[in-house]
């Protein structure tokens, strides 16, 4: 029964039933869901540590002699996943502590974390695609009910539904992919996949199928859209989707399928995307004037880079980043929603006073925290973004990768000084007002993002099969290089104040920020999609003034009538024939034949 | 096939309540006692529920007075059938404007009902379906005068239904004059019967017309709204899931050697009927109106079994049956609810979820239940029938079907967000009546039980499609 404990690792979904239960109680939401973290925290850490390889299955129903489980497997890529869940989700629950200090929706928002981290638990455990599927699906609903969260705002119930609409392409495409393999394989058994699947032509349709929906939860062109809206959610929120969760949940799906996209020789599509997607994040990041945004396309960069490295087949690359972006980005969202908080600003443009002098603490962390994702060493990202560079095919390849390092050097500087220009006309008293429950959560992770560069020596001790890269010297020395270039012209543009708003009509924000109008795009898209339903609408309406029109007539024939013969029985009554004719002419078709 | 003694003794115990709840139906009509028709009344469909679950339990077959077959498929859809009824009874009794009357017809129905379900013979099942839909026509009467448009609406249109049904009743006398359901012998299709394939139409058209098919179905969303609440859940719940039954019987006892035939323009018709009920739903600001298009789409999703036409997609369509009767029972107890508090449309849902945490829970649950999101039974329902189609390799179908019920998370989405917005919150708390609360109550709990064990109910719905083929 032991074996069963790696299921138990879902102990926020009790938190969140416990919490559904005392609803009226605002004030204890929050100790439950932390009580249900921490709980899950050291049940994680026992199944990292001593349950590595192993399996549970719970029988759910049978069907057809086949039977379907809930299955558990705790290969070491899932309790990689599973140990960035399980460190981060205490951390973002405690930094809710001060963050969401409304008073009367705290039951909520800790119900629907709480689900939220037990679906991306139960996801990370998933041994089987019928529990990944409900995971899956879990985390889509979660996550739109999360960014949806204010849903007073003008603007947040778009941004949820966009966020919904694109992620739902992904769960058709997804429930397509686990038909298909059903019905070539009859297994869903991960494991059993990888070892008999070979490279057939449902294999291929599935894997792209899988492909796709990976790229709609970790928002990859041209699924990008929804991620930058989704800034609307709570900051807590946004940095849990960013750093371990949800987003994450993509690249996990086609890292652990990757010998399978080996074996299919699908890994040019993972590659390409992910260039793309990593461009125009890294131009989005440069013209965004939102504080959370650019870190939202930050993201979208990395996840990106996390592609283009299992696009080359290189796990351990992939895994490297995978592990130390969880830090470093949980970090940096913590450390701008807490300026968010002390300037009641989200422009950063408009943000000044951010310094050592204001705030010790958080300047240091959010120091750390840029350092490490501009790729300085001896921090995680360093090693994170050389592990990606180093494995790149071709000379063409690594320029790109090593342009799109220097300018997400640029934009993480400039995230930095623009907020830290100093205007001694502003009060600089809210940095000091920084609860501690969202300083604490801030030390941990910046401690955490000193210590990441670790992980390049200790992942390959925890899963032989990733061989580790070399560093080299002259790779290092370009990226120390380009990074200390790109901190010199951010300095120069914009912490000495030279540069101003980048023009919101000029030609070259409209090119850097658009995305390349993926967005009106789907704007236009759905416009149709309503136009053909109003028109199925007037279409009706217009049978019926028709057939109204001939049934006028009968109105005359006296009052008892007239309440009834309003002409639209007549309608039904002529669908009716219709469709008898309609079926008379399908079956002479088909006797004919 | 004689049972054994005891199950025997229960199915004369199943029908002798029966007899006894029609009884005391038509005693409180000529007494006007509405208290005590509900006293004896709701005891004794709950005790009847359980007298066929028995019976569906024991497994036997057995046949009575030559028409009714009791075997697991008639049993366990006659169980189903007396639970949904419970649950309509026990949400009319508040609700209803002329309560015994109510019930003494509810009887008649429930007879119907039965009879369909446990029909051997083509005269059973056209005298179950036309009890069925004339109880209906009155109990909408009865509510008042401003009831009589859907009320003749339903009388007209199911009045040219009966007679196409009658007339291929008509045709097939000439093969088969005994009307028995079993051991039918005719001539192939292709070698020119073509008075057979003139009543495979006929059928068709007729039942589509009972189960809400495209294009037969263009009443349904006047009747479901024009229609006292109470009865609205009741056709969905009850009168459609009896037009299935009587679809699956006929077709699948009768007409099964010419399931190739039926097939592809059962397929076809689940097809069109999925998507006007998405399409249209779409574009709905009504709550009930909404909720009758949605239940033309989960028409559309229980045909693909029948279009399916092997064991594994009745199994499937049985269970989407018994997802969809519970789902459609506690939303429309809920929308009856909130009709007699005055909210109707999308736009009076507004901060409901704060207004009544009930109301807002429930509903959401039902929804996405019927949306196909797991672990919910619909899931179940929608999983299985799919993966029949793709079993039979009718991908187009599945694909479809997939697509539909993807299509359909955007207007349940719509209600559900209309309910957690916050314009509404001014407006004061709402609570419901125990009835209301306990229908909703057993309706949940059958949903998110069985959806997230769904054992059960898997199993009796292939006992009852293996016993169907079994005839």
């Amino acid at each position: 029964m032991l074996q069963a404990l790696p299921l138990l690792s879902v102990a926020p979904l009790i938190a969140a039933a416990l919490i559904i239960l005392a609803i009226h109680r605002d004030r204890a939401a929050k100790y439950i869901a932390l009580a249900g973290s921490v709980l899950s925290l050291i049940i994680i850490t026992v199944v990292a540590l001593y349950y590595v390889g192993g399996t549970y299955r719970v029988s759910w129903f049978s069907l057809q002699g086949y039977s379907f489980n809930i299955t558990t497997s705790v290969l070491p890529l899932n309790a990689l996943l599973l140990a960035l869940v399980g460190i981060v989700t205490p951390l973002i629950f405690l930094y809710s502590f001060g963050y969401m200090d409304t008073k009367s929706e705290q039951s909520r928002y800790y119900f629907e974390i709480s689900l939220f981290a037990a679906a991306m638990m139960l996801f990370a455990i998933s041994g089987n695609f019928i529990t990944m599927f409900i995971a899956w699906e879990m985390l889509g609903i979660t996550s739109y009910l999360l960014i949806g969260f204010w849903y007073a705002k003008k603007v947040v119930p778009d941004a949820a539904r966009k966020a919904i609409s694109t992620i739902i392409i992904g769960d058709i495409l997804f429930l397509a992919a686990i038909i298909v393999l059903w019905s070539a394989y009859r297994t869903l058994n991960i494991s059993a996949l990888l070892s008999i699947a070979g490279s057939t032509v449902y294999l291929k349709v599935a894997l792209a199928f899988i492909l796709v929906a990976a790229f709609t939860k970790s928002a990859q062109f041209p699924f990008n859209e929804w991620l930058s809206d989704a800034m609307e959610g709570p900051t807590p929120v946004s940095a849990f989707l960013h750093s371990s969760t949800m987003v994450k949940a993509g690249v996990f799906l086609v890292a652990i399928l990757l010998p399978l996209y080996v074996k299919a020789g699908m890994l040019m599509p993972i590659l390409a995307i992910g260039l793309i997607t990593a461009i125009i994040a890294v131009m989005n990041a440069l013209s965004e004037h939102h504080i959370k945004k650019i870190l939202a396309y930050s993201t979208m960069e990395d996840l990106a880079l996390m592609f283009i490295a299992l696009g080359f087949n290189a796990i351990f690359a992939a895994m490297l980043l995978f592990v130390v972006q969880t830090f470093y980005k949980a970090l940096l969202f913590m450390s701008a929603g807490s300026i968010m908080k002390a300037t009641g600003e989200e422009n950063i443009y408009k943000t000044y006073n951010f310094g050592f002098k204001t705030n010790k603490l958080l300047y240091i962390s959010t120091i750390i925290g840029v350092l490490s994702l501009a790729g300085i060493f001896p921090l995680g990202g360093f090693f994170g973004k050389l592990g990606i560079d180093t494995s790149a095919s071709s000379m063409y390849i690594y320029v790109a990768l090593v342009a799109i390092d220097f300018l997400s050097s640029v934009y993480i500087f400039r995230w930095l000084y623009l907020p830290s220009r100093k205007d001694s006309y502003l009060s600089s008293f809210g940095y000091r007002t920084v609860p501690r429950s969202m300083l604490a959560p801030i030390a941990i992770l910046a401690v955490l993002v000193l210590a990441s560069g670790l992980a390049y020596f200790m992942l390959p001790m925890y899963y032989a099969a990733m061989p580790k890269f070399s560093i080299g010297i002259i790779d290092p020395l370009i990226e120390t290089a380009l990074v200390l270039a790109g901190l010199g012209i951010a300095y120069i543009l914009y912490s000495r104040g030279r540069a101003t708003h980048v023009d919101a009509s000029s030609m070259e924000y409209k090119l850097l920020h658009n995305s390349f109008f993926i967005n009106a795009f789907y704007v236009y898209l759905l416009k149709g999609i309503e136009l053909l339903g109003e028109g199925f609408d007037a279409l009706n309406d217009a049978i019926n003034s028709v057939i109204n029109g001939g049934a006028y007539s009968f109105i005359l024939l006296g009052n008892a009538l007239k309440r009834i013969e309003n002409g639209s029985i007549n309608t039904y009554a002529i669908a009716f024939a219709a469709g008898i004719v309609f079926l008379v002419i399908v079956f002479a078709m088909n006797l004919i034949k | 096939m004689l049972a054994p003694n005891s199950d025997l003794m229960l199915v004369y115990a199943a029908f002798a309540v029966l007899a006894m709840f029609v009884a005391s139906g038509l005693a409180a009509a000529l007494h006007r006692r509405k208290n005590v028709a509900f006293l004896i009344g709701l005891p004794l469909l709950v005790i009847d529920t359980a007298l066929f679950l028995s019976v569906f339990a024991g497994g036997s077959s057995t046949t009575l007075l030559g028409i009714f077959g009791m075997y697991p498929f008639s049993t366990l859809f006659a169980a189903l059938f007396m639970a949904s009824g419970t649950l309509i009874y026990l949400i009319s009794y508040r609700y209803s404007n002329d309560f015994t009357g109510f019930s003494a017809l509810f009887g008649f129905m429930l007879v119907g009902v039965i009879g369909v379900a446990a029909s051997t013979s083509l005269v059973t099942t056209v005298v179950g379906i036309e009890l069925v839909a004339l109880s209906t026509v009155f109990m909408i009467i009865l509510d008042g005068k401003s009831r009589v448009e859907p009320a003749v609406k339903l009388f007209i249109l199911g009045a040219i239904a009966i007679s196409v049904l009658l007339f291929a009743v008509a045709m097939v006398f000439s093969y088969n004059p005994s009307l028995l359901l079993s051991g039918f012998t005719a001539p192939g299709l292709t070698t020119g019967s073509y008075i057979l394939t003139l009543a495979i139409i006929l059928f068709v058209a007729g039942f589509s017309f009972e189960a809400s098919l495209f294009p037969f179905n263009l009443w349904v969303p006047d009747v479901y709204q024009g229609a006292p609440t109470n009865i609205t859940a009741m056709l969905a719940g009850m009168n459609k899931k009896v037009a299935f039954v009587a679809i699956m019987t006929t077709f699948f006892v009768l007409l099964s050697k010419y399931s190739a035939t039926f097939s592809p323009i059962f397929e076809l018709l689940a097809i069109l009927t999925m998507f006007f009920g998405n399409i249209m739903a779409f574009v709905q600001k009504d709550v009930k109106r909404l909720f009758a298009y949605s239940s033309i789409s989960q028409a559309g999703y229980i045909l693909i079994g029948i279009a399916v036409a092997d064991s594994f997609g009745i199994e499937a369509s049985i269970v989407q049956i018994a997802a969809h009767m519970f789902m459609i029972i506690g939303a429309f107890s809920i929308v009856l609810w909130l009709e007699s508090r005055g909210l109707r449309s999308i736009d009076d849902y507004s901060g409901l979820g704060y207004r009544s945490k009930f109301a807002g829970i429930s509903l959401s649950i039902f929804m996405l239940s019927m949306a196909g999101v797991p672990p919910l039974l619909g899931f179940t329902g929608k999983l299985l029938l799919f993966s029949s189609a793709v079993d039979k390799g009718m991908l187009i179908l599945a694909g479809l079907g997939i697509l539909n019920s993807f299509m359909s998370i955007y207007y349940y989405g719509k209600v559900i967000g209309s309910m957690y917005s916050k314009k509404g919150v001014g407006s004061g708390k709402l609570f419901a009546n125990g009835y209301i609360i306990a229908a909703v109550a057993v309706c949940l709990a059958v949903v998110v039980l069985f959806g997230l064990y769904p054992g059960p109910i898997i199993h009796a719905a292939s006992e009852a499609s293996l016993s169907l083929f079994g005839m």
